[in-house]
């Protein structure tokens, strides 16, 4: 019995897709870099803007783009609230702008990494993740239990998609409206779904084992492109850097007056 | 701990730490399951109790944790706060692996543990939050503060309450496993005898018949012997055995004999995957591949074509070559075309699971290929291209087909080894142990239906071909005028049910009973695919057993996820007593529509069988007699009783199928659904499950089966519908439907004859049952009697053909 599951990977043919994974991969750590260094509100547009046209470049579905950034929505409100505290209870209603304002970095940082990781990893299938960690030198095992954790992940929600079917025919309603009764339920799900990926566990391992993994990536040397992306990656956190410890002004307005 | 425990815990403490903190994530995500569970409260637990028993393979758990809160936070939108969380997991676990590691198990440990690794981690955290601003300093006391409440209660709690001895007892016992598809009873059931009392009874068998070759050999095994890590029973138990060159080695024997434990020691992989100990000798020469018995649990990839390119690109072809040679190995198991080559592994048929996994496995070039009773899995054209594709692409291969069905293993094998609680208790050239009334018996193999009907016939000899069985009854009997004349119920029953007058030309007795499941027009389609079921039009009365039959993708499973309420019709109506099914919900219709889909058994969670089988009434609070009718519902099934009390996650796969149809039933439904309930299963567990049905036919209920194999059918169901693209194409009695005049039409989609019906048109009669050819070669030759359309009920009659 087939089950539908959302995959973010999306398998196109895009300049995004057919750039090394360990570009990828690298990327991906420098923008985590990135998020740290950067001094100001300014600064942390970059990682937003790369977001975007990285979204734009990979097609990536824009109800994952807009599903996974309306779920940290609450999250911003919570920064907001606490950094503004005093002035929400003071009845400072100037003031709580005023933190919201403080607070738009953070917000502004979330927002770039959920753009970019979002769009990458709908660029990048498990076999590229394993083969790109391989790649950037990561221990053959280590590079495996990624990707393997990123296969599993969809095996994983099929087989939950289908448990819950079967448990509701046994009488598990899993209906929200009831939200004791609902996790009570979920519970009841999320056991045999452990035991069902126990179980799974070393027959993929042995699958794995007799097929062969993460030996050789193949990846060969990166092209022009790929290293033009990380040049300009590097680029970007060598200046927020500076901008935040060294010579250059901490917002690109000041360095532009 | 020895090396190989280690390399063994370490993979398993990385796919259970990590799978279960994604499993919970999932729960997450699911639209249909809208809840916020954070993982951790339960990851932790698990983790520690994959780490406790194992000494301290704490990089390998944390590892497994990064590796799911990474994937976790890419997949979710990388979150600030987690930014060091990663980190934080590592030393988190680190830390609690060594406050609980190579210790006994204590509930003061696990919560001291516990509690270590949810400061750390919420500390790690909170830091994260100062170094990216180190204003943040309100947000960072929050957010340590509400991680360490949330992971330090919960874990605190948890252990406490004593979920994770719970857990911790349940998983390793487990982490003693095996590949799914191996069967192994749990101690607390029938334990499995060292060496079967009749074993000694056959070695004569085994000295006569002796390996079918002479070499060279492929694999050689001497004295080979294996134990699980949890169990003092060998799995394996002096195995001797040598396989040549080429040859196609038929492997057999009951649940739990050891078949794919001697499947894993030939290709190297105990004790390295499994654990436990090992000792004799076993050789291969050349490499290994498996194709196991769990279609979707082998496949590692996305999508069809990567499953088989990966192996080839790990080889060292380029991508290019890869997909080339990856393309034309899925043409030749005909998942060709670039729908399927493209699409999601998961969303493939379970067939078509079971031949990407062998093109995959071919990938590999093996020069020893183990097929692990996969072909049951498989409808007839599938099997016909596996068998061609074995021919073609494992030429020259020694082929190891493990398998309880008797007609495949005399198609495509020459020997056969008999293997019983780990012991080689048969090996000689196939006749030898079929026709072994004692060598069936330790193989839990059916008689071949050539045999049974010449037995039944009185003939000497010992027939396993049709030609074998034609050639012996044309040497028994005059010549038949080939008429086609047959006795069959004439009437279209089926299953030897002669109608109300025993003569085989009256009525059913549910003739004239108003229909209880009236499936009307029904269409439905998958979002972005073709549509899955097309006006199909059905009714089961009560006391009917009704097949829907068809080859994989048909619309078979669509159908029974339609009539238990899991999918609403786009169009059209299914009722059960006139009421909608779309009106209620799914968990209030099971009470009156039992519906088992494949992989039921996946669900049993519960510590006994006896509260697995009561669960579906305490869910609905129907606490009366409860003990009663879980032995009712016990009985029904034919699960042994001492099985009560084990724990059904432990139990053999066999008799977890028969766990979950006895919690489907146990409800006392009018309407049962069953979808492929026999396929998979050896000869004594369908005949249980044929005996359900026939004991539910007799209690009145109405009873809808879907299978793949018209086999199993034959002896029990009364009307066929048969599906072809999610249309009905024929439909009416048994012996109308599966009549040997309709083998073209049948091949043609897909289907075949049951192998009655088969060895009847190889002597010029009609049959569909044993009986049927039985009475059909015993009686006076007589003219066929084809029954008239109006003599069943308006869901059978017209026979309709599309």
């Amino acid at each position: 019995m087939s089950a539908r599951v959302p995959v973010l990977y999306t398998g196109r043919d895009t300049v995004v897709n057919r750039r090394d994974p360990r570009v990828k991969l690298l990327v991906l750590a420098l923008l985590f870099v990135f998020v740290f260094v950067a001094p100001s509100t300014q600064w942390m547009l970059v990682p937003v803007v790369a977001g975007l046209v990285t979204a734009l470049l990979a097609r990536t579905p824009w109800r994952w783009l807009l599903v996974l950034w309306g779920i940290h929505v609450p999250t911003f409100t919570a920064l907001i609230v606490i950094g503004g505290w005093d002035s929400l209870t003071a009845g400072d209603l100037g003031g709580l702008v005023t933190a919201a304002g403080a607070e738009a970095r953070l917000v502004l940082a979330w927002t770039g990494t959920i753009l970019l990781s979002v769009s990458v990893f709908s660029a990048l299938d498990p076999d590229d993740t394993a083969r790109g960690l391989r790649g950037l030198g990561l221990p053959a095992v280590v590079s495996f239990a990624v990707g393997l954790c990123y296969r599993l992940l969809y095996t994983t929600l099929t087989e939950a998609v289908q448990l819950t079917e079967h448990m509701r025919l046994r009488g598990v309603r899993l209906q929200a409206r009831r939200p004791l009764r609902f996790v009570r339920d979920a519970l009841q799900v999320s056991l045999p779904l452990l035991f069902g990926v126990v179980r799974r566990g070393p027959l993929l391992m042995a699958t794995m084992r007799l097929r062969g993994f993460a030996g050789d990536p193949q990846l060969g040397r990166p092209g022009v492109a790929d290293v033009a992306v990380v040049v300009v990656a590097l680029a970007l956190v060598t200046g927020a850097a500076l901008a935040r410890w060294g010579p250059l002004p901490a917002t690109p307005i000041a360095l532009g007056g | 701990m020895d090396e190989s425990d280690s390399a063994r815990t370490t993979i398993v403490a990385v796919l259970c730490a990590t799978i279960f903190f994604l499993a919970l994530t999932i729960l997450e995500a699911v639209p249909e399951i809208p809840v916020d569970i954070d993982a951790k409260p339960f990851f932790i637990p698990v983790a520690l109790a994959v780490l406790v028993p194992r000494g301290k393979p704490v990089f390998a758990v944390a590892v497994g944790a990064m590796g799911g809160e990474f994937m976790r936070d890419m997949l979710e939108g990388y979150e600030i706060d987690d930014a060091l969380g990663a980190v934080g997991y590592l030393a988190a676990f680190t830390l609690a692996g060594y406050v609980a590691g190579d210790r006994p198990l204590s509930r003061v440990r696990l919560v001291v543990a516990t509690l270590l690794a949810a400061v750390v981690h919420a500390v790690v955290e909170a830091s994260s939050l100062l170094l990216f601003d180190s204003e943040l300093v309100s947000i960072a006391v929050w957010s340590a503060v509400g991680n360490t409440i949330g992971d330090g209660v919960l874990l605190g709690v948890l252990p406490v309450l004593g979920l994770v001895p719970v857990l911790y007892g349940r998983i390793e016992r487990y982490l003693g496993f095996e590949p799914r598809g191996t069967d192994r009873y749990g101690d607390r059931v029938a334990p499995v005898p060292r060496a079967h009392p009749a074993a000694e009874r056959v070695t004569a068998v085994r000295a006569a018949g002796g390996p079918a070759a002479d070499g060279p050999w492929a694999v050689t095994a001497t004295g080979l012997t294996f134990h699980y890590p949890t169990s003092d029973v060998p799995a394996l138990d002096a195995v001797d055995l040598r396989l040549a060159e080429g040859e196609v080695v038929g492997l057999a024997g009951p649940p739990g004999a050891g078949k794919t434990t001697l499947a894993m020691a030939l290709a190297g992989l105990l004790p390295d995957v499994t654990g436990g100990r090992v000792s004799g000798e076993v050789r291969a020469e050349g490499g290994v591949g498996i194709v196991f018995d769990d279609p979707g649990g082998q496949l590692t990839q996305l999508r069809a074509i990567s499953e088989v390119a990966e192996p080839l690109r790990t080889r060292g072809a380029r991508p290019q070559e890869a997909e080339r040679e990856a393309r034309r190995l899925l043409e030749a198991v005909g998942l060709g075309g670039e729908d399927l080559t493209r699409r999601w592994v998961w969303e493939l048929a379970e067939g078509q699971q079971v031949l990407l996994a062998l093109a995959a496995t071919l990938a590999t070039r093996p020069r020893i290929l183990v097929l692990d009773a996969v072909v049951g899995h498989l409808d007839g054209e599938h099997r016909e291209r596996l068998m061609r594709v074995l021919r073609e692409e494992a030429a020259g291969a020694t082929v190891v087909l493990v398998e309880q069905d008797v007609a495949l293993l005399a198609e495509a094998t020459r020997r056969l080894v008999v293997l019983s609680a780990g012991r080689v208790v048969a090996d000689g050239t196939l006749s030898d142990p079929l026709v072994d009334d004692r060598v069936r018996e330790l193989a839990d193999l059916a008689a071949p239906v050539e045999l049974t009907a010449a037995r039944e016939l009185g003939l000497a000899g010992s027939p396993l071909t049709s030609q074998d069985f034609a050639d012996l009854v044309r040497g028994h009997r005059p010549a038949r005028d080939g008429d086609g004349s047959g006795s069959g119920d004439g009437n279209g029953n089926g299953n030897g049910r002669r109608g109300a007058d025993g003569s085989g030309r009256g009525e059913p007795p549910w003739a004239h009973d108003a229909p209880r499941v009236r499936v009307r027009g029904l269409d439905f389609s998958y979002p972005d695919r073709s549509p899955a079921l097309r006006g199909v039009d059905l009714e089961v009365r009560p006391g009917e057993v009704h097949a829907v039959v068809g080859r994989t993708g048909a619309g078979k499973s669509t159908l029974v996820r339609v009539l238990g309420g899991l999918l609403e019709p786009v169009a059209g109506s299914v009722a059960v007593d006139d009421q909608d099914v779309t009106s209620v919900h799914p968990a209030d219709l099971a009470l009156r529509v039992a519906t088992v889909p494949q992989g039921a058994d996946q669900a049993l969670s519960r510590r006994r069988v006896r509260d697995e089988i009561a669960f579906s009434l305490r869910e609905r609070g129907r606490t009366e007699a409860v003990a009663e009718r879980v032995e009712a519902a016990r009985r029904l099934v034919g699960l042994p009783e001492d099985v009560l009390d084990a724990d059904p996650v432990l139990l053999p796969r066999a008799h977890r199928r028969l766990v979950a149809l006895a919690a489907a039933l146990v409800v006392e439904p009018s309407v049962v659904v069953l979808d492929a309930p026999f396929t998979g299963l050896g000869p004594g567990t369908a005949a249980r499950v044929r005996a359900a049905v026939a004991e539910l036919r007799a209690r009145g209920a109405a009873v809808l089966i879907t299978e793949h194999d018209v086999e199993a059918l034959a002896e029990v169901v009364d009307t066929v519908t048969l599906l072809h693209h999610g249309a009905v194409v024929v439909q009416g009695p048994l012996r109308e439907v599966l009549r040997s005049d309709r083998r073209e039409l049948l091949t043609s989609r897909r289907l075949d004859l049951p192998r009655a019906g088969v060895l009847g048109e190889a002597v010029g009669v009609r049959a569909c049952t044993v009986a049927d050819l039985v009475d059909a070669l015993s009686a006076p030759s007589t003219s066929s009697t084809v029954p008239a359309a109006t003599a069943v009920p308006a869901s059978t009659a017209p026979s309709r053909e599309a």
